[in-house]
C-alpha cells in the first residue's frame, strides 16, 4: 500500500501534493470531532501551602494522553478510554504524584493532586544512561534523544562522537577534535555535505548560508542538556537543509539557585582542556518567577599529530608538521521567568580557535584555520491557557581565516582566505489546540545569510573577492490530529519557502600572470535569483501502548543552494569551479514506515524503513572549458542535474535488565545511488548513472554496554563503519589503489568513579586498538587517544 | 564633593583603560629595492642585440614585514606589460642575480617590484633598447628524435640538444654538463604522464627514476613553458620555422616550470636550457609505459 502511495506521489507534481494534503485533512477532520470516552479533570497543588501549580505535566499512562495545568492549577483531559487509568503528575521541585482511577464513557471524574516538595534530588551521576534515550513517540516521525548523561559517559572529546553511535547517522571526521570540517549527515545522504542536514543550537541554525557547513567545535559539551535527532524531513517546522533530518542541541536551563559542572582533562598529544557551565535562578524551581542566569565556556589546546601518511610523502615533503589546536569559548545568558509558561532570555557566545593544518614552511604557526564567532540570541517563550508560543531572534557573525602555506612544483605559495559570514534570523511559532483532537502549530521564519570573502595572496599581487546575500522567508502550518481513543494520530503539515539570492559579486584586484584565467569570470553583480518551494508532509501513527507503535510518513524536504556555489569561483580539488547564480534548490521525497515495541518494560525495539528520491541534486559538471593553473585544469560548475534514490533500514535495540546494567545495539543499511544524471554535454560529462554516493557506508553498526557498580563504572562502545566509495565515479583511487575506503571498527571505553557525590574521576579511551583509517586527502586519523578527566558537579 | 571625586576617579580609570587598550594605527613602512651596479650587470640605456644576455642584480629588504613576492616585468612603449618573473618567497631580505634575454621589442622598461606581507610595494626600473642591427639567429633542426622512459633498455633517456645525441644513464654521466633534457614516465593521479625534465629538476623527484643523477656535479636545469595548454604553438608554425624568431616568441619564462608532464602527440612545447638556448619540441608519438618511448621533432637555437 505504501509503495502504491509512493508511486502515486512520485507521479504527482507539487500542486497534487497540496491537493492530497487538503483531501486528507478534510477526510480526517469529521472523525476527529467525534466525542467518545470519559473526561478526567482536577487541580494540582503543592504542599505545604496548597498553592496552585501552573504548568504541571499530567500523563495518562498507556493512553499517551498528556496535559498541563493552567494558572489555577486546573487540568482537563477528554476522550479517555473507559476502564482503569493511571494518572501521573510531575512538576520540578516536587515529588511525582500517581493515582489510579476508573473512568466510564461519558463520565467526568475529578482527580486532584497535592504534591510533596522534593527535598532530595539524586545526583546526576547515578543515572544509568549510555545511549540515546528511547525514541520519542509523541509524533509519527523517528526521533531520538540523547541526554546530558549519555554525553558525559561517552569517551569522545567532542559532541559529534556521541552522535556517531546512533543509527542513521553518518559521521565524517577523520581527524576527530583536530578537524575543522566535520560533517554529520543523516539518512544516507552524501557524507561530505553538511548542508543536507539541519543543525540547531537551541533552535538557532548553525548551518551557514555560505556553504551549509557547521562549526561543531563551538558546542560546549558540558553545556548540552540534550540532543534531539529527528530523522528524515518529516517535520514542517524545519526548512532548508532539513532533507536528511534535524539535529537540535539544547543547552542547560537553570532550575536551581546555583548549579553547574566543571571538567578538566589531559591526554594524548599533550591535549589539555577545561570546560565549565554554571547557572542559577534567584528563586529555585523550573517555574518560579525571577531572574535567571548562566555562564559557560571552555579552553583546549593540543600539540596535535601529523596526519600525513609517510608512504605517500616524497623526499621533499619535509614541511609536514603536527596539526596543533587552540580553542576558547565563553558564553552567558540572562533571563526573567514570569511564570511556568512565560520566559524571556538573551544570550551571547564567543568562540575563537586556531587549528594547524599540518604544514609549516616559513610562517611561525604554519598553515592554519581560525574562526572567531560571535553569537547573540533573544527569545521569548510564552503561553496562556493551552496556547504556546515561541519568538526567537538570532545573529551569528563568523570571521574565518585560513592561511595557506605550501610548496607546489617547488614554488612557494602563501595566501590568506578571509571570510565574514553573517547568519541572522527570526522566527515565531504558535501552538493552538483546537476542538477535542486538533493541535495546530503555525509559524513564520526569516533568515538572512551573507558572505564577504577575500583571497589575499602574499606570494603574488592578487586579491580575489566574492560576496553574496540570501534572504529566506518561510511559513508553515501543521495539524496534529488525535483520533478518539488516542491510539491513532495524524500529522499533516505544509511549509512554504521562498529564497532570494542577491548582491552577488566576484572580483579580482591586481591579477598576476597565474590568475589571469580568473579575469574572465569576474562579475560585479550577479543576476538576482529567486525560488519558491512548497513542502508537504503527511504522517500517521497507531499506538498500541505509550511505548509501542507503528507509523507511516510521506514528506518532502529541500535545500537551497549555498552562497559559495552561487557567487564564488576558485580552485577545488578536481579543477576550477565557477559560480552558478542560476542554481535551483534540490529536494527530497521521503517515504517511511517504522515501528516501536517495548517488551516487559526492559527491552525496546525500533525499526524504520525508508525510501527517498532526491531531485535536482547539485553536482559538479564539466563545462568543456579549461583554464591554465600551471597545467590545464577542467572548468566545473554546480548544476541541478541528478536524481538520487536512497533505500535504508534502521534497527535499534536496547535492554535494561537491571538497574546496574544496560545494553544497546543498532544497525543501519543505506543504498544511496545516483539514478539519473544528465550533464549538458554527454561527451564531456562522465556517466554517473547507477553510481553510489560518496562517503556513505552501506552498513553501519554500533553497540554499547554500561555496568554500574560501587567501584568503577564502565561504559564500553563499539562501532563498525562499512566500506564507502571514495569518488563520484566509484573508480579506483590512484593513490589509495581502491575504489572504496576499507571498512573499519573502533572500540572505546570510559571508566569512572564518583567520590563524595560531587567529584568524578574518569579515564576516556578512544579507539582502544589504534585502528587507522584515512580520507580522500590521504590524511589519517589520530589513532588511540587516552584522556584522564576530573569532573565536579555542584 | 565626595561623589564628584568618585566620578572623577571612575572617568580617569575608564580613560586610562581606553588609552592603554587602544593601539595606535600606524602605516607600515614599505620595503626597499635597489639594482646592483657593476661590470657584470646590464645598465640603464643599454643597447642589446636580440637574444643577447641581460643580467640584473637586485637587492631588496623588508621594513615592517617579510618580502613575499618578487616580480620582474617589461613595460613596452605602448604601455603593455609582459611579466617575465613572478616568484613567491618569505624572507626579510634578499639579493639575487637574474638573467634574461633580449627579445624583439625596440625598447622596454624593465621593472623590478617587491611586495611584503603587509602588501606594501617597492619598485625600481631601467630602460633597455634593442640593437637595431639585430638579425634572427640560426637553429638546429632535428626532425625525428626518440627518447626512452626509465625502464626502456633499448632507447636512452638523456639528450644533449647541441648534438642531438641520446644516451643511457651511465654514458650520460660522462657528458653531464651537456645533458639538458631527460625523459621519464609516471602515473599522475590516474593520468598517464610522459614527462620532459632535466637533471636540475627542483625538488629532486627525477632521482627516483635515475638515482645516479645524485652523483652528478653538474645538473643543468631546463625550464619548460607549461602555458601552451591554454596558448598552444600551431604545428604549422613549428614546421615553417627556419630561424629562432618563433623559438624566442613562444617561450614565456614566467611559465617556465621544472618539468612538462602529460606530453601527448601533437603538443608543441617551448623550453629554455640553462645556457639560455630556447627551443621547441613537437611530440610525434608516445608509448604510455615506463618501458616505452617518446618520439619528437626538435628545433633549438644554435
Amino acid at each position: 500500500m505504501l509503495s502504491r502511495l509512493a508511486k502515486k506521489l512520485r507521479r504527482a507534481g507539487t500542486s497534487d501534493w497540496i491537493l492530497i494534503w487538503i483531501v486528507c485533512l478534510l477526510a480526517l477532520f469529521p472523525f476527529s470531532l467525534v466525542s467518545a470516552g470519559g473526561i478526567i479533570c482536577g487541580k494540582v497543588t503543592g504542599a505545604p501551602g496548597n498553592n496552585s501549580l501552573e504548568g504541571a505535566h499530567i500523563i495518562l499512562e498507556r493512553q499517551g494522553k498528556v496535559a498541563f495545568t493552567d494558572k489555577d492549577g486546573v487540568y482537563r483531559i477528554s476522550g479517555v478510554i473507559q476502564g482503569k487509568v493511571t494518572i501521573k503528575v510531575t512538576f520540578i521541585g516536587f515529588k511525582s504524584g500517581i493515582k489510579t482511577i476508573t473512568v466510564r464513557d461519558g463520565q467526568t471524574v475529578q482527580c486532584d493532586f497535592t504534591l510533596e516538595p522534593d527535598a532530595i534530588i539524586a545526583p546526576e551521576i547515578e543515572i544509568l544512561d549510555t545511549k540515546p534515550e528511547r525514541a520519542s513517540q509523541e509524533s509519527p516521525v523517528r526521533m531520538e534523544i540523547i541526554t546530558s548523561q549519555t554525553i558525559s559517559n561517552n569517551p569522545g572529546q567532542n559532541i559529534v562522537s556521541v552522535l556517531d553511535f546512533m543509527s542513521g547517522v553518518n559521521l565524517s571526521s577523520t581527524m576527530g577534535v583536530f578537524s575543522n570540517n566535520t560533517v554529520v549527515s543523516l539518512r544516507g545522504l552524501s557524507g561530505n555535505d553538511q548542508a543536507r542536514t539541519l543543525v540547531l543550537l537551541d533552535d538557532v541554525p548553525l548551518n551557514k548560508a555560505d556553504a551549509g557547513s557547521v562549526n561543531w567545535n563551538l558546542v560546549n559539551r558540558v553545556n548540552v542538556e540534550r540532543i534531539e535527532v529527528i530523522k528524515g524531513p518529516g517535520s514542517a517546522k524545519y526548512g532548508s537543509s532539513a532533507m536528511g533530518g534535524v539535529i537540535n542541541i539544547e543547552t542547560k536551563q537553570p532550575t536551581k539557585i546555583f548549579s553547574g559542572v566543571a571538567t578538566v582533562d589531559y591526554g594524548t598529544f599533550n591535549t589539555a582542556g577545561l570546560r565549565y557551565q554554571m547557572s542559577g535562578k534567584l528563586k529555585p524551581g523550573a517555574t518560579s518567577r525571577g531572574f535567571l542566569y548562566g555562564i559557560n565556556g571552555f579552553y583546549r589546546r593540543s600539540n596535535g599529530y601529523n596526519p600525513e601518511i609517510p608512504e605517500y610523502l616524497e623526499k621533499s615533503d619535509t614541511f609536514y608538521v603536527n596539526n596543533y589546536l587552540r580553542e576558547v569559548s565563553i558564553g552567558a545568558k540572562v533571563g526573567y521567568q514570569f511564570n511556568a509558561l512565560n520566559k524571556v532570555e538573551i544570550s551571547g557566545n564567543f568562540f575563537n580557535d586556531k587549528r594547524g593544518r599540518g604544514v609549516e614552511i616559513y610562517e611561525v604557526d604554519g598553515a592554519f584555520e581560525r574562526h572567531k564567532t560571535w553569537q547573540a540570541n533573544a527569545r521569548y517563550k510564552g503561553g496562556k491557557g493551552a496556547v504556546r508560543w515561541n519568538i526567537l531572534a538570532y545573529n551569528q557573525d563568523e570571521n574565518f581565516e585560513r592561511l595557506n602555506e605550501y610548496m607546489k612544483e617547488s614554488e612557494y605559495n602563501l595566501y590568506l582566505v578571509k571570510s565574514n559570514r553573517i547568519d541572522r534570523g527570526a522566527n515565531l511559532s504558535v501552538v493552538i489546540p483546537a476542538g477535542k483532537s486538533h493541535t495546530f502549530t503555525a509559524g513564520m521564519d526569516y533568515q538572512y545569510g551573507s558572505v564577504n570573502g577575500q583571497d589575499i595572496y602574499y606570494t603574488s599581487t592578487d586579491v580575489i573577492s566574492n560576496a553574496g546575500k540570501m534572504d529566506t522567508w518561510a511559513g508553515f502550518l501543521q495539524d496534529e490530529i488525535e483520533l478518539p481513543g488516542n491510539k491513532l494520530q495524524f500529522n499533516l503539515g505544509i511549509r512554504l519557502n521562498t529564497a532570494i539570492f542577491h548582491d552577488g559579486s566576484f572580483l579580482i584586484e591586481n591579477p598576476s600572470y597565474s590568475i589571469q584565467y580568473l579575469v574572465d569570470y569576474q562579475d560585479s553583480l550577479f543576476p538576482r535569483n529567486q525560488w519558491l518551494q512548497i513542502d508537504p508532509k503527511i504522517s500517521a501513527q497507531y499506538r498500541f501502548t505509550t511505548q509501542s507503535r507503528i507509523y507511516v510518513s510521506v514528506a518532502q524536504g529541500f535545500r537551497a543552494p549555498n552562497l559559495d556555489d552561487l557567487c564564488r569561483s576558485g580552485k577545488i580539488q578536481t579543477g576550477f569551479k565557477i559560480a552558478n547564480p542560476a542554481l535551483k534548490p534540490e529536494s527530497l521525497d521521503n517515504f517511511e514506515v517504522g515501528a516501536d515495541l517495548l517488551i516487559f518494560k526492559k527491552l525496546h525495539l525500533a525499526a524504520s524503513v525508508y525510501y527517498s528520491i532526491g531531485k535536482d541534486f547539485m553536482y559538479y559538471v564539466n563545462t568543456g572549458d579549461s583554464v591554465n593553473m600551471g597545467y590545464k585544469r577542467p572548468v566545473l560548475m554546480k548544476q541541478n542535474i541528478s536524481r538520487v534514490e536512497i533505500t535504508g533500514i534502521e534497527f535499534d535495540l536496547d535492554i535494561e535488565p537491571t538497574a546496574w546494567l544496560s545494553f544497546f545495539a543498532n544497525y543501519t543499511f543505506n543504498h544511496s545511488v545516483i539514478s539519473s544524471f544528465h550533464p549538458n554535454d554527454p561527451i564531456i560529462g562522465k556517466d554517473l548513472n547507477g553510481k553510489f554516493l560518496t562517503d556513505v557506508p552501506m552498513h553501519k553498526a554500533s553497540g554499547g554496554l554500561t555496568i554500574k557498580n560501587k567501584f568503577v563504572n564502565i561504559n564500553l562502545l563499539w562501532k563498525y563503519t562499512g566500506e564507502r566509495y571514495i569518488n563520484d565515479l566509484n573508480e579506483t583511487d590512484p593513490y589509495l589503489l581502491t575504489a572504496k575506503y576499507p571498512a573499519f571498527q573502533t572500540f572505546g571505553a570510559r571508566l569512572w568513579h564518583t567520590f563524595f557525590k560531587h567529584l568524578t574521576a574518569g579515564i576516556n579511551l578512544e579507539n582502544i586498538f589504534d585502528t587507522r583509517f584515512i580520507d580522500d586527502r590521504l590524511q589519517q586519523n589520530p589513532g588511540r587517544m587516552i584522556t584522564i578527566e576530573l569532573t565536579t558537579i555542584f | 564633593m565626595k561623589n564628584s571625586t568618585f566620578y572623577l576617579i571612575i572617568c580617569c580609570a575608564v580613560w586610562l583603560l581606553a588609552a592603554i587598550s587602544c593601539k595606535k594605527e600606524t602605516n607600515p613602512a614599505p620595503p626597499t629595492i635597489t639594482l646592483l651596479s657593476g661590470a657584470e650587470y646590464t645598465v640603464a640605456g643599454a643597447v642589446v642585440a636580440v637574444g643577447g644576455k641581460l643580467r640584473f642584480g637586485i637587492s631588496a629588504s623588508g621594513q615592517d614585514a617579510n618580502i613575499t613576492n618578487f616580480v620582474v616585468k617589461k613595460i613596452m612603449p605602448d604601455g603593455s606589460t609582459r611579466v617575465v618573473l613572478d616568484s613567491g618567497l618569505n624572507s626579510p631580505a634578499f639579493t639575487v642575480n637574474e638573467t634574461f634575454y633580449q627579445s624583439f621589442e625596440t625598447e622596454a622598461r624593465w621593472t623590478f617590484q617587491v611586495m611584503d606581507k603587509n602588501r606594501q610595494f617597492a619598485t625600481t626600473a631601467i630602460t633597455v633598447y634593442k640593437d637595431p642591427a639585430s638579425t634572427w639567429g640560426g637553429i638546429l633542426d632535428y626532425p625525428l628524435l626518440a627518447m626512452g622512459f626509465q625502464n626502456n633498455t633499448a632507447v636512452g633517456q638523456f639528450l644533449i640538444p647541441s648534438g642531438g645525441k641520446v644516451y643511457f644513464a651511465d654514458t650520460a654521466a660522462i657528458n653531464q654538463s651537456r645533458v639538458d633534457i631527460i625523459t621519464y614516465y609516471y602515473d599522475d593521479a590516474g593520468t598517464p604522464s610522459p614527462t620532459f625534465s632535466s637533471a636540475g629538476e627542483l625538488g629532486g623527484a627525477i632521482t627516483e627514476y635515475y638515482p645516479s643523477i645524485n652523483q652528478w656535479t653538474t645538473k643543468n636545469y631546463t625550464k619548460w613553458d607549461v602555458s601552451v595548454d591554454s596558448d598552444p604553438v600551431p604545428i604549422s608554425a613549428f614546421e615553417a620555422c627556419h630561424n629562432d624568431s618563433l623559438l624566442i616568441v613562444s617561450y614565456d619564462d614566467v611559465w617556465g616550470k621544472r618539468k612538462f608532464k602529460w606530453a601527448n602527440a601533437g603538443d608543441v612545447i617551448p623550453f629554455m636550457t640553462s645556457s639560455g638556448k630556447k627551443g621547441l619540441i613537437r611530440v610525434i608519438s608516445v608509448e604510455n609505459d615506463p618501458a616505452g618511448k617518446i618520439t619528437f621533432a626538435m628545433k633549438i637555437q644554435q
